[in-house]
């Protein structure tokens, strides 16, 4: 009687140590269930912001004036021959694409204005290449940090690398300083003079 | 935010359920010693009332036994990790603990384990897999009132963990704009993780030195490191990332010493 007891028991003991196993493995399972969601903004470009290149008196750069272009703007990448920007007009900034696997990128400026005349920059992006993932659910991108830039003196006065991290969160990299009107009549003078 | 409170309501009514199973166990194992000892005749039916009456009884402090400073020891393990594995999970544990039985009161307890995991993503090839020991140490608070075995404690733990993990993609990453591709297989990235858990834990004696048991953890990172690549899906011994906290438990089998 006493050993029938004493298997009652412990069968009883055990469906409950099964059960409690049973259920505490689904609650972990609920509790740490996969919530991860993919950033819906994953679009990696370097964002360009155009600027007036305005000069106190001591020659020193005022930032900040943004401007939108009254000329037609075409980027073109140099080694692939491909068009990133194709004719914009009236834009106070731009994103273009970044390769993937360069150390540096050329990029062709083509300014057109109304009367069909043209003027050209070249500017090269040097970065480091850095792919990145949020979840093996998601895929995987490539981020960029901006380490330097050269840049040709036609119609851009100056570039400043505002923010080297390339990535999603859409901040502007990198600000594009224009000659304005002054400079130009300043050159027509010097020009002029000589 | 329906959804949450419906989430949280959910979740305290199934951790209440598991109390109330638990501390049921806890009375028809008291209910058989006693009857065993000739000391009371019931039959073994349970409601929540005697549940109840037989926590007061406990904090009366009835049959109590002479405990010592340093009251014993124990040895155990975990075997949810095992669970995981046979049930198929792509991530789990194995872990072993070993703890000292202060006064029955405190309980300093020290655990060590391998964490892994090998998972893909859900509509897409990338793979990550990592595998590396981690630990944790912290100590527990028993607060039955009777030295019975049956313990109902709370505790704080701290972690540590330091991994290396790899990421792989199937096919190649492409440049959409300039054309070229190149593979995307990263190994051997490594991290670490300083992470705290808050742990509630129930545990009874099913033999004279067997205890089973298990608890309920909530975890959060106090620091961490990783590659700039991306944070692991997984962290050995913390469990699966992607928030600030997460909720982990175990359910033990431990051996007095």
């Amino acid at each position: 009687m006493n050993k029938g007891k004493r298997n009652s028991a412990l069968k009883r003991l055990l469906i409950a140590a099964l059960n409690i196993s049973i259920f505490q493995y689904s609650i972990f399972n609920f509790l740490s269930c996969d919530n991860f969601s993919c950033p819906l903004n994953n679009t990696v470009e370097s964002i360009y912001g155009f600027y007036a290149a305005d000069r106190d008196e001591a020659g020193e750069l005022i930032t900040g004036r943004s401007v939108s272009l009254g000329d037609t703007l075409t980027v073109r990448a140099i080694d692939i021959d491909s068009v990133l920007a194709n004719k914009l007009v009236n834009v106070s900034n731009m994103q273009l694409p970044v390769s993937y696997y360069n150390e540096a990128d050329a990029l062709e400026l083509l300014f057109t204005d109304k009367q069909a005349r043209q003027g050209r920059d070249t500017v090269w992006v040097t970065k480091r290449n850095q792919p990145h993932w949020d979840d093996p659910s998601c895929a995987v991108h490539v981020w960029h940090t901006i380490t330097d830039v050269q840049f040709t003196h036609n119609l851009i006065d100056t570039l400043v690398i505002s923010n080297p991290e390339v990535n999603y969160d859409g901040l502007e990299n990198i600000q594009i300083y224009f000659r304005t009107s002054q400079d130009s009549n300043e050159d027509d003078e010097e020009a002029t003079d000589e | 935010m329906k959804t949450m409170k419906k989430l949280l309501t959910n979740r305290f009514a199934c951790l209440l359920l598991v109390l109330i199973g638990q501390l049921a166990a806890a009375k028809a194992q008291d209910v058989k010693g006693q009857e065993n000892e000739g000391t009371v005749e019931s039959d073994t039916t349970l409601t929540v009332g005697d549940v109840v009456s037989d926590v007061i009884a406990k904090a009366k402090g009835k049959g109590e036994k002479k405990i010592h400073f340093i009251n014993g020891a124990a040895i155990g393990a975990d075997f949810v990790g095992f669970a995981m594995k046979a049930l198929g999970s792509d991530w789990r544990h194995m872990e072993v603990l070993g703890r000292i039985n202060i006064l029955d009161r405190y309980f300093p307890i020290a655990e060590l384990g391998i964490g892994e995991a090998d998972h893909e993503g859900r509509d897409i090839d990338n793979r990550f897999k990592v595998r590396a020991p981690y630990f944790r140490v912290g100590a527990d608070y028993n607060f039955s009132k009777r030295h019975n075995g049956n313990r109902l404690m709370a505790g704080l733990r701290y972690g540590f963990a330091k991994y290396s993990y790899d990421l792989e993609a199937a096919e190649p990453l492409n440049d959409p704009v300039w054309g070229s591709s190149q593979p995307f297989q990263l190994h051997d990235i490594d991290g670490h993780c300083h992470w705290a858990e808050v742990v509630v834990s129930l545990e009874t004696r099913l033999w004279t030195i067997i205890h089973i048991g298990w608890d309920i953890r909530l975890k959060a990172k106090l620091s961490q490191k990783h590659s700039p690549i991306g944070e692991p899906w997984y962290i050995p011994g913390y469990g699966k990332t992607g928030s600030s906290t997460v909720w982990g438990g175990s359910f033990k089998l431990l051996f007095d010493i």
